[in-house]
């Protein structure tokens, strides 16, 4: 550290550890100066005394930690409090900052005040140079941010053109392990009704995992797409047509829907694909958006420990996979086979 | 009571000096074996934990004599250089990629193989504590060679590929899905309209159904009456069987190009008794490099192994070990490269 300190133009050996950590406190341009003089005499750190340092940290008061950027386009901070997918991103990226004793901010882009250009020269006269993207709605297509400046990792966001690492949740074997839990549970007429969904860019994965899960069986049933004009008639005559007697639905609406639709006696059950913010006693599977959260800011943390900043040419994406919750909208089938 | 229990606390617990507790954790001989128990069980009580980087670093000062000492993450693999570790491109690029990024992080990569006459369990277990490895990566192990247990709990893993074996830990892996996705959409873009996919029926098992899934989004956005299913090479199949189960599916499709995951794709289609690529072109699903006559999406194994190591380092540095309650999935995108098997269709072509 001494030798690269020398390189640097004679700066104090502490300021070369704090720039090669990136702190704040040092000045881009020094920060520069020291990752190449780091570079040029093939200075590496020791991850070894660096986890040390970051255990440390965790028990010792400190006076400075690294902010890392969360950046969402939601309408407020409140949303954070009524999406409860927002919610457990949110809360998870937040545990795994503390974990790895970083900050975390909260940067709501917005037309009027901070436009992405705006956030741009905030985030880099602040010396914030990591940022975890937070699912974006599909109405931000595009943040001019100075990319090669920064370390990055989106959440789910699939819209957003920029070659970075991303972190979602696993949507086909979301659709894949709702079937086969249905069918364990002794349904074998299993459909998969789609609604739209602003937050939700696609549903095809859905009906792949659906699709791939099915083709175990020799009869299939048509994906009812049910698009803006809902209409309950329409969700009743697909149900009798097909001898449907478990209904996939890709958001908790369609439940709504089925009740209106179908009366109780020969009603499906019922498995939601996202019960995030549902009812107690609904069946499903459960996204993990909070574990999303988490991961994004270990990968965000790591490429920053590391300097590594700018866009990859080859982008690669972490899933991370739901689990199932049993629930009165989708009991054994048993009893009821007595019954009929 | 203590949020962050300290070797003092321990100490002022068992009644001792706090210099014997960390004796007794170490398992100094000084210390009599009763004194020992006392203080591991005040230890377990107040739930303090020796910090492993901490002992990692403290013994590493501790035997400065041993010059130049770097930490090691261990690379795992069921074949030997002996049987074409190095030799075979695919693990080779794996390798390479994991070594390159372990480097930029400061560790060192040991490559371990565990076949018959190399590693076993046993003596793998003993290498990685000799050497305070808690980073393992289980690197592309082959089915139907020998397999590992460890105790899990130990270490931080990450899995490159290998689904079919515990422990469920992240994988790594290719993007076989997006694969399949990006190389039907060039091949409708070169003008055909009649793509098969052909895939062996094992690797479909151990890649989770990602070649179908692949194939199912990329058809979604075609005609019905230009989705065709995929064909499954049975389990066990040599290209001797697949090639008239080949033949079979492109007569039966009429199909004007097929995307296969084998390598060996242009010859079977030859053997199969079609021009390549005047009667029907080919693209294959996992090339290690471009190549200019078969055109295909190249893997980017080189980036597997590195990415494989960046998510080993992050657990390491979160502290995490063992099985994780949720294990993530991480796939990277390979790269479509032209060739000569798949021109773009011209209407000539098309004639005949």
């Amino acid at each position: 550290m001494t030798d690269v300190a020398r390189l640097a133009g004679g700066v104090h050996p502490s300021t070369v550890s704090l720039a090669l950590r990136n702190d704040p406190s040092i000045s881009e341009a020094t920060r520069k100066r020291v990752h190449a003089a780091a570079e040029k005499i093939g200075y590496h750190p020791d991850p070894l005394l660096d986890a040390f340092n970051s255990h440390r940290k965790g028990v010792l008061p400190h006076k400075s930690v690294p902010v890392i950027a969360f950046v969402s386009d939601a309408p407020s901070r409140d949303a954070f409090e009524v999406s409860p997918r927002l919610h457990a991103y949110w809360e998870g990226a937040k545990a795994a900052a503390d974990g790895l004793h970083c900050k975390l901010e909260l940067f709501l882009l917005n037309k009027g005040q901070l436009t992405p250009e705006r956030l741009n020269s905030v985030l880099s006269a602040r010396g914030i140079v990591t940022m975890v993207v937070g699912g974006l709605t599909p109405a931000t297509s595009r943040l001019a941010f100075d990319w090669k400046e920064y370390s990055a990792v989106k959440i789910a966001s699939h819209h957003l053109w920029v070659p970075s690492y991303s972190v979602k949740t696993d949507l086909r074997d979301s659709a894949r392990t709702a079937w086969k839990c249905l069918h364990a549970l002794g349904y074998s007429r299993i459909g998969l009704v789609c609604v739209p969904d602003p937050e939700l860019f696609s549903a095809e994965l859905y009906r792949v995992g659906f699709h791939q899960a099915e083709l175990v069986q020799t009869a299939r049933i048509p994906v009812l797409d049910l698009a803006e004009a809902v209409r309950p008639a329409t969700l009743a005559r697909w149900a009798k047509q097909h001898k449907v007697d478990a209904v996939i639905g890709s958001r908790g609406s369609v439940h709504a829907l089925l009740e209106e639709a179908i009366p109780a006696v020969i009603r499906p059950a019922f498995a939601c694909l996202d019960l995030s913010g549902q009812p107690e006693g609904m069946a499903g599977v459960m996204p993990d958006y909070r574990r999303v959260g988490q991961e994004a800011i270990e990968q965000v943390v790591s490429l920053m420990r590391s300097n590594l900043r700018g866009l990859i040419d080859t982008p690669s994406c972490t899933y991370i996979p739901p689990c199932w919750r049993d629930g009165v909208s989708a009991p054994p089938k048993t009893t009821l086979k007595v019954a009929n | 009571m203590y949020a962050h229990p300290t070797i003092k606390d321990v100490a002022r617990v068992a009644g001792v000096h706090f210099t014997t507790v960390s004796m007794a954790l170490r398992g100094h001989p000084s210390i009599p074996a009763t004194t020992r128990e006392r203080i591991i069980a005040a230890a377990n009580r107040i739930g303090y934990q020796r910090n492993r980087v901490f002992s990692a670093l403290s013994s590493q000062r501790r035997n400065r004599q041993e010059e130049q000492f770097r930490p090691r993450l261990a690379y795992v693999a069921n074949r030997s250089p002996a049987s074409g570790l190095i030799m075979r491109p695919h693990h080779r690029l794996l390798i390479e990629g994991a070594r390159h990024r372990a480097e930029e992080l400061g560790y060192e990569l040991d490559v371990l193989s565990v076949e018959k006459g190399y590693y076993s369990a046993a003596t793998l277990q003993a290498y990685l504590k000799e050497h305070s490895i808690t980073g393992i990566i289980i690197g592309a192990f082959e089915p139907e060679r020998e397999s590992l247990t460890l105790p899990w709990d130990e270490f931080s893993i990450v899995k490159v590929d290998s689904r079919h074996m515990d422990p469920a830990a992240s994988i790594v892996s290719i993007d076989q899905m997006n694969g399949v996705r990006d190389a039907f959409e060039r091949l409708r873009a070169l003008g055909y309209r009649r793509i098969g996919l052909a895939v062996g029926a094992k690797d479909e098992e151990m890649t989770d159904g990602l070649h179908h899934a692949g194939l199912l989004l990329a058809q979604s956005a075609v005609p019905t009456s230009e989705q065709f299913p995929p064909l499954l090479f049975p389990v066990g199949s040599l290209a001797g069987d697949a090639v008239p189960l080949i033949r079979d599916y492109i007569v039966a499709h009429r199909l004007d190009a097929l995307l296969c995951n084998w390598t060996n794709i242009r010859d079977m289609i030859g053997q199969a008794g079609f021009a390549v690529p005047e009667r029907v072109a080919c693209a294959c699903l996992c090339l290690a490099r471009c190549s200019p006559n078969l055109a295909g999406i190249v893997s980017n194994l080189f980036l597997v192994g590195e990415r494989a190591v960046t998510l080993l380092a992050a657990q390491l540095r979160a502290e995490q070990r063992g099985i994780p309650d949720v294990a993530s999935r991480t796939y990277v995108r390979g790269n479509w490269c032209d060739g000569d098997s798949a021109p773009p269709k011209s209407k000539s072509v098309r004639k005949s």
